[in-house]
């Protein structure tokens, strides 16, 4: 089903020669039907960025862009909602008052404003967004089938491999992303279950944080591991598979690296995050976020070159887990929501700076869409989905700190410059590794497939 | 250093000898001097050379030894070439003709005292304005312009798009010439249209250079804007004049060319359906189907940096074509080892390592026959009591004993059950724990008794009603629209993926949108109620949870084809893989009076393809490779690794009326399965590229065959599953997901398949770190080993011997006892240990992270 659904749009496109104007009322413009390709034409000559490291913050759920970072103060008071705006460091750039931490580091950021899609649930949405595919249906329960993309850090993982020896290339984790199923895009795919993350499921908040895949049983050792892996020779040196055989070299190549993690410190110390001060990882905000983001830096120092953060597990948006705030919306940003990301978020950059990452590690922060202009969805105080348009933040990898690509519409609705769509922020991804987003992998019927269709947002980089 | 190979007839040494002292100088000129006196004949590709005005027509001369062997003799400067009548052609390259005039003549060649002849026929003498959907789309396609890359793109590059791969001419005509308001062409001044300065370098290309200024490319483009950029010859309108190719050739599409040759002129000529009959060599696209070391310039020559057996595809415009080439590695005989061809089956595998001159493996030795043997048949280890019999008997026919007793147990029909499944989607968010269990124990009881292959997919596709009481009905419930259902037919049944012919014609094989929309119709009258569906998620849509009824419409069986933008009426694929007639569209009236008895009827009633697809399957599962690999790959361009051995299959399945278990033991029998593996790698005379199954291929345990064999190993079974469905020793074989997460994360993370696609390749063969993860340290081991009451506790409760103790669990995991070595070792390791228990585990342990335990081998 790969490509089908973009196919089919652009023989409908063609066979309806030039009745644009239908397309226009779902909130493109003649000039965005063209975005792909005079923006295409404008990058040729711009080299390939520079990051080597991505972090991907993905807010599940769907964070508000009009209570954030795109806010509509002149907007009617059933639009703008009660939150105040508040002057950041960048210049005409104010930010909600629920974020001071991120308004004064603000000139990190590059604001991708006129992000739209039209997938209004979860699981396609999420899926959309954490692939830059867009998916067959706008399905609720979206299937995570092999036929569908992989995720960024598998993609990744594949063209760039892993930065140091004893650390996996990928890395994700707090939760699986899930909304009654599993959402698509976070792992390998039709790539290979080589380039699958080394996932993990806890809370690296909980006083006694370890993974248990990596602890050895109590009653075993090193010395003990250590004499299991001289008598695994023995046993491996009567037929010398490895010797001969590429799969069991695969095997054998894995099995080295796997026990390696077990007994050498590399991830293990990394995952140790008891190793950092009470005050760093107060700094971070004593929350599953805020200490799976300074994990995520732990990690980038130690040589991963990719990790990916999930903010919850469910979409949650009643108090507890995610950003589906379809009721009291206000509330819960403001509560919970805001303050922990601007706990976790601004520290998390301003660390890698200090330790000098920043420059080579990419940030990003989105969610799978932003939320509807309109207050007053389900007890009158919520915000409904809203995929029309909404805000990217990028930082780090060479991004130029407070740029701003496109801009939302009076109420923050649609597009009204410059709309990209997801294709566009993986291609910005792909490009700011050096990865050229027109490469071809192919799928499970071997079929050769662009990466991305998608341009590289390539004005908001140094 | 290479070793002299052992001669045998004074006529070789001479051969040899000039032929290493040609060896350096082989590639670069690229012809070999074989002096092999009188066993060997000269040949002529095409033997009917045709020839148009302002097409040089090549044609290869090609020197066949006895053996069948070849070498391209086309650029040997000996090589003497006499026209009849230069009125008709003249040379104007060495292997290159060009017309004069209308007519025939003949053209003789001889090569040191062997003399070969063709026909030459010279169909038009006048340069013709060059036509939009034949010359210019062929520059297209030989620039790559319309590649997925460049402006076949989706969104097509720098403002330009083409079709992909120039599917459709007509859009690429309108982009050419009325895009962007006719930027591109400017038609007072050819030289200037951006259509000439852009790929030529002359203005900024992001695409680079495709062709030069002083190229055929060029000078086709330019003279057909010259031509005021007709579509055919006083057309403008696109479409009002189709030519389109109707066949491809190329020559030559097989051949074995000896170990020094390392070069092949391919010649590809197509026919249009104008008549025309043309060598299009220059503007086809080659690609190898091995991508390093293989290097094909735009005259057809293709040159090697080795031995290798490779494919090459050809496509030009819509025609599609494939030549095989086996390079050899040596010209010597190969070592047929040990084992004597015992049937038809060995005959057709060894005849083929001959001709490609590769040694064959040894004979596995019995344990390995054994462990395989279970592996592949049954789907477990064989149990250290199991071993012991087998491997102290000492009758002569123990191995086909072993096999025939094999193929009948239960778990035989289990194991085809839970391939088929994975296939067939039986899983159990759509068909509900208690209808995937039905289904899965109607497949098994299909195979148990041997049922024909074609009745159990006959009886699936016609079977109606409830999918509880009637369990074959439940295709239709997992194949809920007739697209899905027509993909299904084509990938699992016939072999051949449709997938891409969903949304245009398919890029790489024969399949267009009207064969696609044509098989699905045959599913448009199939719908489906729901009895007691009270899903636990009202938000799925994906789950039914309890019975459905599939029923037939009362109407007119027709489905909305997007490409015509009409409905169509089902029509079976012309497979056109077959010999035989089945294959003929049937009467319309039929397959509306009952589409699905007639689709059955066509598929599975003399359909050589479907007898092929199944044999291959078989074959697949039990050797590890298909004789076409990907088994549901069959294409032109992805043709058998050992064509005679695929028929010799068909046939025998046909023969046997489609018996699984025929085949089955047919292929158990032979020396193929009997064999070790061959390390491929590493071999010196190893040919990269298709298996040609010298060996045994090597893979990794399927998931739930591992899990499986853990708990044999281990000694602990598998907790019974909480929603008591299906009893605990077939759960992992008949759920696509198992209720307990930890197994269901350990049997992910090995590759079982969610049976959400028709795709063998759904279940993963991979090795990852996560896996190596779980062996080494996941829970499901360590719980395993530390389980009171597990093997270790009752072998500690025997109170055996040391030796025993290691021998028996030698036994279980690994079908084998250890080697002396292995004993002094290990048994001094558990003498010397102060816990017995603990060393017993670390031994397990060691075993279970073998590399011999993990791979079927």
């Amino acid at each position: 089903m790969n490509g089908c659904a973009e196919y089919r749009k652009y023989l409908g496109n063609r066979r309806s020669a030039l009745q644009f104007g239908a397309l226009g009322l779902a909130g493109l413009s003649l000039p965005g039907i063209l975005r792909g390709e005079s923006t295409s034409a404008s990058q040729a000559g711009r080299a390939a960025g520079r990051a080597k490291n991505v972090i991907f913050l993905h807010q599940h759920g769907g964070p508000s862009h009009i209570d954030t970072f795109d806010m509509k103060p002149s907007a009617p008071a059933g639009i703008r909602g009660e939150f105040q705006p508040i002057a950041s460091r960048v210049a005409g750039q104010p930010v909600c008052e629920h974020l001071p931490r991120w308004a004064s580091s603000l000139d990190q950021w590059a604001q991708v404003r006129s992000v739209h899609h039209n997938m209004k649930n979860h699981n396609s949405a999420g899926y959309y967004c954490l692939t830059g595919k867009a998916p067959p249906t706008d399905d609720q329960r979206l299937r995570d089938s092999l036929d569908l993309y992989p995720a960024y850090g598998s993609v990744v993982s594949k063209f760039l491999g892993s930065r140091s020896p004893g650390m996996p290339a990928f890395v994700s984790y707090p939760h699986i992303v899930r909304d009654g199923s599993t959402t698509p895009g976070q792992h390998a795919s039709f790539l290979g279950k080589r380039f699958d993350p080394f996932f993990f499921n806890s809370d690296p908040n909980l006083p006694d944080f370890s993974l248990p895949e990596l602890r050895l049983p109590g009653n075993v050792d090193l010395a003990r591991l250590d004499r299991r892996r001289q008598l695994l020779q023995v046993v491996d040196a009567q037929l010398a598979l490895r010797e001969q055989f590429a799969v069991a070299r695969g095997l054998d190549e894995f099995q080295q690296q796997a026990l390696s993690i077990l007994s050498a410190p590399g991830l293990k110390e990394a995952l140790d995050i008891s190793r950092e001060s009470a005050q760093m990882r107060d700094a971070y905000g004593r929350t599953n976020y805020g200490q799976s983001c300074l994990l995520a830096r732990r990690l980038i120092e130690a040589g991963t070159r990719f990790v990916t953060v999930y903010f919850a597990s469910g979409i949650g948006g009643k108090g507890s887990e995610g950003w589906d705030t379809h009721q009291d919306n206000f509330t819960d940003l403001k509560k919970r929501l805001l303050p922990i990301t601007d706990q976790a978020v601004p520290t998390l950059i301003a660390d890698l700076r200090s330790r000098g990452l920043l420059d080579e590690t990419l940030v990003i922060w989105m969610g799978e869409f932003g939320r509807g202009p309109k207050i007053g969805d389900r007890d009158g105080k919520g915000r409904n989905h809203w995929p029309d348009c909404y805000t990217v933040m990028m930082a780090g990898g060479g991004i130029a700190g407070g740029s701003v690509f496109g801009a939302s519409d009076a109420y923050g609705a649609y597009p009204a410059s410059d709309p990209v769509g997801p294709e566009d922020i993986s291609a910005t991804l792909y490009w700011a590794l050096g990865i050229d987003p027109s490469s071809e992998v192919t799928d499970t019927l071997a079929r050769p497939l662009p990466l991305t269709p998608g341009s590289p947002i390539s004005k908001i980089f140094v | 250093m290479i070793v002299p190979p052992k001669i045998d007839s004074a006529n070789h040494i001479s051969y040899c000898a000039l032929l290493y002292i040609a060896m350096h100088t082989v590639c670069l000129s690229g012809w070999v001097q074989c002096q092999t006196g009188s066993a060997s004949e000269l040949v002529i590709l095409p033997s009917q050379i045709s020839i148009s005005a302002g097409y040089p027509a090549r044609f290869v001369a090609i020197e066949r030894f006895e053996n069948g062997d070849l070498v391209d003799q086309s650029n040997n400067p000996q090589l003497s070439i006499r026209l009849s009548s230069d009125k008709v052609a003249r040379f104007v390259a060495p292997g290159m003709l060009m017309a004069n005039h209308k007519g025939e003549s003949i053209f003789q060649a001889e090569l040191a005292g062997r003399h070969a002849t063709a026909k030459i026929r010279v169909i038009d003498d006048t340069l013709g304005i060059p036509t939009f959907p034949r010359e210019v789309s062929a520059v297209f396609g030989r620039a790559g312009c319309n590649l997925g890359t460049c402006h076949g793109n989706l969104h097509g590059k720098g403002g330009f798009r083409l079709s992909l791969r120039g599917d459709d001419p007509g859009m690429d005509f309108e982009a050419v010439v009325r895009g962007q308001s006719g930027r591109r062409i400017d038609l007072f001044s050819p030289e200037n249209s951006l259509l000439l300065r852009k790929p030529i370098g002359d203005v900024a290309h992001q695409g680079g250079v495709r062709f030069k200024q002083d190229s055929p490319e060029y000078e086709i483009l330019r003279r057909w804007i010259e031509g005021e950029c007709q579509w055919t010859d006083g057309q403008i309108e696109p479409r009002s004049n189709k030519v389109e190719v109707e066949s491809l050739r190329v020559y030559p599409n097989l051949a074995v060319l000896r170990q020094a040759c390392r070069r092949q002129q391919l010649v590809v000529v197509a026919t249009f359906s104008d008549g025309i009959e043309r060598d299009v060599t220059q503007w086809a696209r080659f690609e190898p189907s091995i991508p390093a070391g293989v290097r094909i310039d735009d005259q057809g020559v293709v040159v090697v940096d080795g031995p290798m057996d490779v494919s090459i595809s050809v496509a030009y415009l819509q025609g599609r074509a494939a030549s095989r080439l086996t390079f050899l590695a040596r010209d010597w005989a190969p070592q047929q080892n040990s084992l004597e061809p015992a049937q038809r089956l060995d005959q057709l595998v060894d005849a083929q390592l001959a001709r490609m001159k590769i040694d064959t493996a040894l004979a596995a030795d019995e344990s390995t026959f054994l462990r395989r043997s279970f592996l592949v048949t049954l789907g477990r280890l064989p149990r250290h009591d199991e071993a012991r019999q087998f491997l102290k008997s000492t009758s002569p026919t123990k191995r086909q004993d072993l096999v025939d007793r094999l193929i009948c147990q239960p778990e035989f029909a289990m194991l085809w059950a839970l391939r088929w499944s994975d296939l067939l989607r039986n899983e159990q968010k759509v068909m509900s724990a208690r209808g995937a269990g039905l289904w899965h124990q109607w497949l098994s009881n299909q195979f148990a008794n041997d049922q024909p292959v074609t009745e159990i997919v006959g009886q699936m596709l016609t079977t109606i009603g409830s999918t509880y009481e009637h369990p074959p009905a439940s295709f239709h419930r997992t194949h809920r629209d007739p697209e899905t259902a027509a993909e299904t037919i084509g990938q699992v049944f016939l072999g051949s993926r449709l997938q891409c012919a969903r949304c245009h014609n398919h890029p790489f094989d024969r399949w267009r949108q009207d064969d696609y929309y044509g098989l699905a119709a045959y599913f448009s009258t199939v719908v489906r109620k729901q009895v007691d569906n009270a899903p636990r998620d009202k938000y799925d849509k994906h789950i039914i949870s309890g019975d459905e009824i599939i029923s037939l419409e009362n109407k007119i069986a027709a489905l909305w084809h997007p490409g015509r933008a009409e409905n169509v009426g089902p029509k079976p694929l012309d497979t056109n893989f077959s010999a035989t007639t089945a294959m003929r569209a049937m009467d319309s009236a039929a397959n509306q009076a009952s589409p699905l008895e007639s689709l059955a009827s066509w598929l599975t009633k003399n359909n050589r393809q479907f007898a092929r697809n199944m044999a291959n399957r078989a074959w697949y599962h039990l050797i590890g490779r298909g004789i076409v690999d990907p088994p549901d790959d069959f294409r032109d361009s992805n043709p058998p690794s050992n064509p005679e051995l695929l028929e010799f299959l068909t046939d025998e399945l046909i023969r046997s009326n489609y018996s699984l278990q025929h085949i089955s033991r047919l292929i158990l029998s032979s020396n193929t399965f009997a064999r070790h593996a061959v390390a491929i790698e590493s071999s010196q005379d190893a040919l990269p590229g298709t298996p040609v199954f010298a060996g045994y291929p090597l893979r990794r345990m399927p998931a739930e065959i591992l899990l499986d064999a853990i708990c044999d190993v281990t000694g602990v079974s598998i907790e019974p599953d909480p929603s008591g469905d299906i009893p605990a020793s077939m759960r992992n074989r008949v759920m696509s997901q198992p209720t307990v997460p930890v197994r269901a994360g350990f049997l992910t993370a090995f590759g079982k398949p969610g049976r959400l696609l028709a795709c063998e390749c759904e279940r993963s063969s991979d090795v990852s770190l996560g896996q190596s993860l779980l062996l080494a340290n996941g829970i499901e081991i360590r719980d395993k080993l530390s389980q009171p009451g597990n093997r270790i506790d009752q072998l500690l409760t025997e109170k055996l011997n040391v030796t025993a103790v290691i021998e028996e669990l030698y036994l279980t995991a690994l079908t084998r006892f250890p080697t002396s070595g292995e004993l002094s070792s290990i048994g001094k390791y558990v003498e010397e240990s102060p816990d017995r228990r603990s060393s017993l585990e670390d031994i397990t342990w060691v075993l279970l992270n073998s590399k011999e335990f993990a791979l079927i081998r």
